[in-house]
């Protein structure tokens, strides 16, 4: 299947609001740049309402009213939203490839002298700091949960389970998904 | 004088107790807390798939996967093309080659009771670092390849 026919596949199940998720996502990011998709959405909505509107005289003898709502236009005007978003978004990133702080070669984050001295009271503190870091006692802020985030090419993050993802020029879907215990960092192509 | 010796004993035993229960205390401290620190590996499970709209059953392997995935994409068909299980020390390295040419890379870099914190490399794709649970999957979408694409995916187990 070419570029071309998946497109128009995916523009009928658009128009027909079949596509949902990061499909309808994707899709409307390749609507929003495509002016020929643009021409042939408005098409499809012509020969809909050109349709509905036979139905409507066909059934007018019943009194039936017509509903034929003009969905390009409900879908540019919540473009620019969508737009603001995704710059909220890139904005709130910290757009900065650094790695990953990752403590090497100190025992759970204190001082040599403190787990070699084996002292009573040092052990006390290490003991301590042992149950600070159990399992648990993190309260993590996950980047998202079970819904899609754009994110920017390289993103940091003190929290949830993505810390760092570059992705060169391209932009990433984060899906964090808590209930099913899963993760999705998926790529989007370019349009 | 004998009066004094008997409460020197007592004075000593009562220190001699306090330091005893204070030591079982830090021990059982020790013994709850380290057994997920204390490990210097991690199981992973890596698997390549191929979600494509050629016809075809989703493989059980891959079941977990395409229950979650189907939701965000349409595709007909998932078919596992490579699995791999493998023990990987903290800091090495385990690889997997993808049909299309590349590969893809996982190092464990630390591991605590927070999770085990992994750095991916899917070359041509994405650089990821994450921290995941035992049982947390990691998926990634790797790329178009023929008429499907890749998903890789990442267990760690621990």
């Amino acid at each position: 299947m070419s570029e071309l026919e998946r497109d128009l596949q995916q523009l009928h199940r658009y128009h027909d609001g079949e596509l949902a998720g990061f499909e309808r996502t994707l899709f409307e990011r390749r609507l929003r740049r495509s002016e020929a998709l643009q021409n042939e959405l408005a098409a499809l909505q012509n020969v809909s309402q050109w349709i509905e509107r036979a139905d409507f005289e066909d059934a007018s003898l019943g009194g039936q009213s017509p509903a034929s709502p003009d969905l390009w236009a409900s879908i540019a005007s919540a473009l620019p939203a969508i737009d603001a978003q995704v710059e909220d978004e890139r904005a709130s990133a910290t757009a900065r490839p650094t790695p990953v702080p990752v403590a090497r070669g100190s025992w759970f984050g204190l001082p040599g002298w403190v787990v070699g001295t084996g002292a009573l009271a040092a052990a006390a503190i290490v003991a301590l700091a042992v149950v600070i870091r159990l399992p648990g006692s993190e309260t993590p802020e996950p980047i998202a949960q079970a819904v899609p985030a754009v994110v920017a090419p390289v993103v940091a993050s003190n929290a949830g389970v993505v810390r760092y993802i570059d992705s060169g020029d391209a932009s990433v879907m984060v899906i964090e998904d808590a209930a099913a215990d899963m993760t999705i960092v998926w790529m989007m192509e370019a349009v | 004088m004998h009066c004094e010796e008997v409460e020197v004993r007592r004075t000593v035993g009562r220190r001699g107790a306090r330091s005893a229960i204070a030591l079982a205390g830090f021990v059982a401290l020790l013994a709850f807390a380290l057994p997920a620190s204390a490990q210097t590996s991690v199981q992973l499970e890596m698997m390549v798939s191929l979600i494509s709209d050629e016809p075809g059953e989703a493989d059980p392997r891959a079941k977990r996967i395409d229950a979650r995935l189907k939701k965000e994409f349409r595709y007909e068909s998932i078919q596992v093309l490579t699995a791999k299980t493998q023990r990987v020390a903290v800091d090495s390295v385990m690889t997997v080659k993808l049909p299309n040419g590349k590969q893809a890379h996982v190092r464990p870099l630390s591991l605590d009771g927070r999770g085990v914190l992994l750095a991916v490399d899917i070359e041509g794709a994405v650089k990821v670092d994450a921290r995941a649970k035992s049982g947390h999957l990691l998926v990634f979408g790797a790329g178009r390849h023929g008429e499907g694409r890749l998903v890789v995916s990442i267990e760690p187990k621990f």
